[in-house]
């Protein structure tokens, strides 16, 4: 079984060499290692108390030899890395010591933390605290709350980027409609424009009627008028005044009875052309 | 697997079909060891992870382990592993000066051939005698001087501060093991989670909560000073009234929505 030995001179003389046999034989074994490991020179002399012959590893050439090489060094780097027993220890106790502290400061990091859910909960009395808590604990819930803000922040910024992601659908939705819109009002007015021609066409092609009628009715009117003097010549020239020398020939026909008619119903001859005047 | 087995079946394929020269036989041969060798690798990656999670589910961490006693090929491994080895070597020299009277130098040079030295009584002196083979003068010297006194005080704060570290380890350990036990129990709430598994809602609640524990701490506080003020206004022989006198007795029920205030 391992016990906590103390750290100090043994008194009994034989526990003490025996000690010493086996814990040199361990330290021994730890050179060997480190030097095989990283391939590194080094050695080792220890003087007994129990022998006065030195005891060398890894042998008596072997010492000399780094020991030259370390007697080749310059002072100063001789020393800068060399230790003697009172400043290992006091390394060992400075490095101790940091490392005690960080363990101490975790655990009343845990023990503040389980105070203040306590007191969330109810189970603690913020009253009952002492002041030196109290502070601890107003320390500790502001780092708490630092923590909280942040990650608020982060969670709005997450969210703000998810809310802002309806919005291009929106404005997606709305453009084909915005498009759509004067695409549809663009192909109403083609249809329109068409309609609105053709009825031009129609309405063009209908005022020329009436024109060549009202034409051909004056004519009968001065025929009328001159149906006393029946003279085949007058006919011709009106036909010139026309321009239209094959609707002359036509008109000649329809005029020998359109007289007939007049010697026969005047009134009926009369009454288109008030209607036309109308 | 399909794959693979059409990886392996062609260079056979290929021998079967053709006749070829010897230089390509030996290319192919040379594929299937390779691909041999791939299998190899992977058959020891597994084992490997295997072996991993197995010791995963034991420890949190990999302990100690066996080494094989080589050197180390890594540069940045053989120089941490010199650190830590060379501290532990001198420790042990340390420990047999103490224990059993014994002088000892030891020298080693680092893999950056840098010299690390430690000596009792002192580096020197041990090899001066053993350089000068002169065998008692230099101890009785030494001594003389009273060199053990000051080691003697240096171990003592030493094991001090070591049984103070093994407290200190042994009460955060039961802390965790606390913890761990609550968590066991499925007692843990939602508020006791870490911030980052929070959801907004709860971040709200939270942050008000906390902020209604701040503003009451603070005002206790304030309470307390003044009390520390009245102790000295009671030895002027002033006679006031302590301002937490007159507080409620018991905390808030803003923040304390264990009871089930609507937030659950």
């Amino acid at each position: 079984m391992k016990r906590k030995m103390k750290l100090s001179l043994i008194e009994n003389s034989v526990s003490r060499k025996t000690t010493f046999t086996k814990r040199k034989k361990g330290m021994t074994k730890k050179l060997t290692e480190l030097v095989t490991l990283c391939g590194v020179e080094a050695c080792a002399v220890v003087y007994s108390p129990f022998n006065s012959i030195p005891e060398a590893w890894p042998s008596r050439e072997g010492v000399e030899d780094v020991v030259s090489k370390f007697m080749e060094l310059s002072v100063l780097d001789r020393t800068k890395k060399m230790v003697d027993q009172e400043t290992f220890i006091s390394q060992r106790i400075a490095k101790e010591k940091e490392q005690l502290q960080k363990l101490r400061d975790e655990n009343h990091n845990s023990q503040i933390r389980e105070l203040m859910f306590g007191c969330l909960k109810g189970e603690t009395n913020v009253y009952n605290l002492d002041g030196r808590d109290l502070q601890d604990l107003s320390l500790y819930i502001d780092k708490y709350l630092n923590g909280l803000t942040r990650r608020i922040e982060i969670l709005i910024e997450n969210g703000e980027s998810s809310s802002s992601l309806p919005l291009p659908i929106v404005a997606n939705a709305a453009a084909p409609v915005g498009f759509d819109g004067p695409m549809f009002q663009y192909h109403n007015q083609n249809q329109q424009k068409p309609v609105q021609f053709q009825y031009q066409a129609l309405y063009d092609f209908y005022d020329q009627i009436p024109k060549k009628i009202h034409g051909f009715n004056m004519n009968m009117n001065k025929d009328s008028n001159q149906s006393m003097v029946l003279d085949l010549n007058q006919n011709l020239n009106d036909g010139e005044d026309e321009g239209i020398p094959c609707m002359d020939n036509n008109n000649y026909h329809p005029e020998i009875d359109c007289l007939a008619t007049v010697t026969t119903a005047p009134t009926d001859v009369c009454a288109p052309n008030i209607t036309n005047d109308l | 697997m399909y794959v693979t087995k059409y990886k392996n079946k062609l260079p056979t394929l290929q021998v079967d079909l053709i006749i070829m020269p010897h230089q390509t036989q030996a290319c192919i041969y040379k594929q299937t060891l390779s691909l041999h060798q791939i299998f190899q690798q992977r058959k020891a990656t597994k084992t490997l992870h295997t072996k991993k999670t197995m010791m995963s589910k034991k420890k949190e961490s990999i302990g100690r382990q066996k080494i094989p006693m080589v050197k180390i090929k890594k540069e940045s491994h053989r120089q941490v592993t010199f650190s830590k080895r060379r501290a532990g070597l001198f420790k042990k020299a340390s420990e047999l000066c103490t224990l059993c009277g014994a002088e000892i130098g030891i020298i080693v040079f680092s893999p950056a051939k840098k010299p690390f030295s430690f000596g009792h009584p002192s580096v020197e002196s041990v090899l001066d005698r053993y350089v000068s083979r002169n065998n008692m003068s230099l101890a009785q010297s030494q001594q003389l001087q009273g060199s053990p006194a000051a080691s003697c005080e240096l171990n003592m704060q030493l094991t001090h501060i070591l049984s103070e570290v093994e407290e200190e380890k042994k009460k955060g350990q039961a802390m965790e093991e606390m913890r761990k036990e609550s968590v066991r129990r499925s007692m843990i709430n939602w508020w006791e989670k870490p911030v980052e598994e929070m959801n907004m809602v709860q971040l709200q609640e939270m942050k008000y909560a906390l902020e209604e524990l701040r503003k009451t701490v603070v005002t206790n506080m304030a309470s307390f000073n003044e009390a520390k003020d009245d102790v000295f206004g009671f030895l002027d022989n002033k006679v006031t009234v302590p301002p937490y006198v007159n507080m409620p007795s018991g905390p808030s029920n803003i923040y304390n929505f264990a009871n089930g205030n609507g937030c659950f």
